[in-house]
């Protein structure tokens, strides 16, 4: 709990080597928001109600997005399951399907999540809408699907969410 | 002075909705609109849907009138077809004052 100072958001306070997956086998999409999640919990960012949460949310809010160069998953849940700010990441060894956001029926082949753990409201959203925004730009999430181990993720990630505006 | 209100809505108000109006109030500010951008709970947006112009919704909650247009927030989250809604919204924010804008309360 003495970890969370209210500072603006850096990579460094949301990107957690420990919290990346690479090549991660899942039956389907619970199984891999269960597994995240878990592991935010046994880091100590999240409440142990955290991954409860955050599967409930998703059945009544899907958080699937179509990005212009693939499909993503944004799960999450509320800030008072939350310790620390965090983003946990998972490339998936096969897409699972997720459910587009805003629609009840849409279904996508997810093989990218990112489960933000939101504390401080105003910085991490403007961190998240970086990542919405590097996320958008042509050739990044084909390259960083493309990451052969947990270094390369964060470290191309981090570059490129440095090189958008604040 | 801001002439409209644009109210965004998710779910619980906190993520996508924080991240969706950021976006709309940065082109406002590039296309100098005068609009006020709110984040609203879902549960708040009956009551906050009296003051405003607009809804930008991630999901859709629910059927019913709120007497004012709703659009679609995702595009504003992932850039597929987000010029069409931003033509849309431009639309919304430059028609000119309707007469139900604002009830008598000076006590004229």
């Amino acid at each position: 709990m003495a970890l969370s100072i209210p500072l603006p958001t850096q990579e460094s306070d949301m990107l957690h080597l420990e919290l990346v997956f690479i090549n991660l086998q899942a039956r389907d999409r619970e199984e891999a928001l269960s597994f995240l999640a878990q592991r935010m919990a046994a880091l100590g960012v999240v409440s142990p109600d955290f991954p409860a949460a955050v599967l409930a949310r998703e059945k009544a809010f899907p958080t699937g997005l179509q990005m212009p160069e693939a499909a993503l998953a944004l799960p999450h849940t509320e800030t008072r399951f939350v310790l620390q700010p965090a983003l946990a990441a998972a490339v998936l060894a096969e897409p699972v399907e997720f459910i587009a956001m805003g629609t009840e029926m849409q279904r996508l082949p997810v093989r990218l999540i990112f489960m933000p753990a939101v504390l401080h409201p105003d910085d991490q959203i403007q961190w998240l809408y970086r990542l919405m925004t590097v996320c958008q730009t042509p050739g990044f999430l084909p390259r960083l699907l493309q990451s052969p181990d947990r270094a390369s993720f964060l470290g191309f990630l981090r570059a490129a969410l440095n090189a958008v505006p604040r | 002075m801001p002439s409209k209100v644009i109210l965004v809505s998710c779910g619980t108000g906190v993520v996508t909705a924080g991240t969706t109006a950021m976006k709309i109030r940065k082109i406002a500010s590039e296309r100098k609109w005068p609009v006020e951008v709110k984040v609203v709970e879902f549960r708040e947006l009956r009551q906050a849907a009296a003051g405003a112009d607009v809804i930008v919704q991630i999901a859709p909650h629910d059927n019913e009138d709120y007497g004012i247009p709703r659009l679609s927030g995702v595009p504003f989250l992932t850039g597929f077809g987000l010029d069409k809604v931003i033509e849309e919204l431009e639309a919304i924010v430059k028609a000119s004052e309707t007469p139900l804008e604002e009830p008598a309360q000076n006590g004229l």
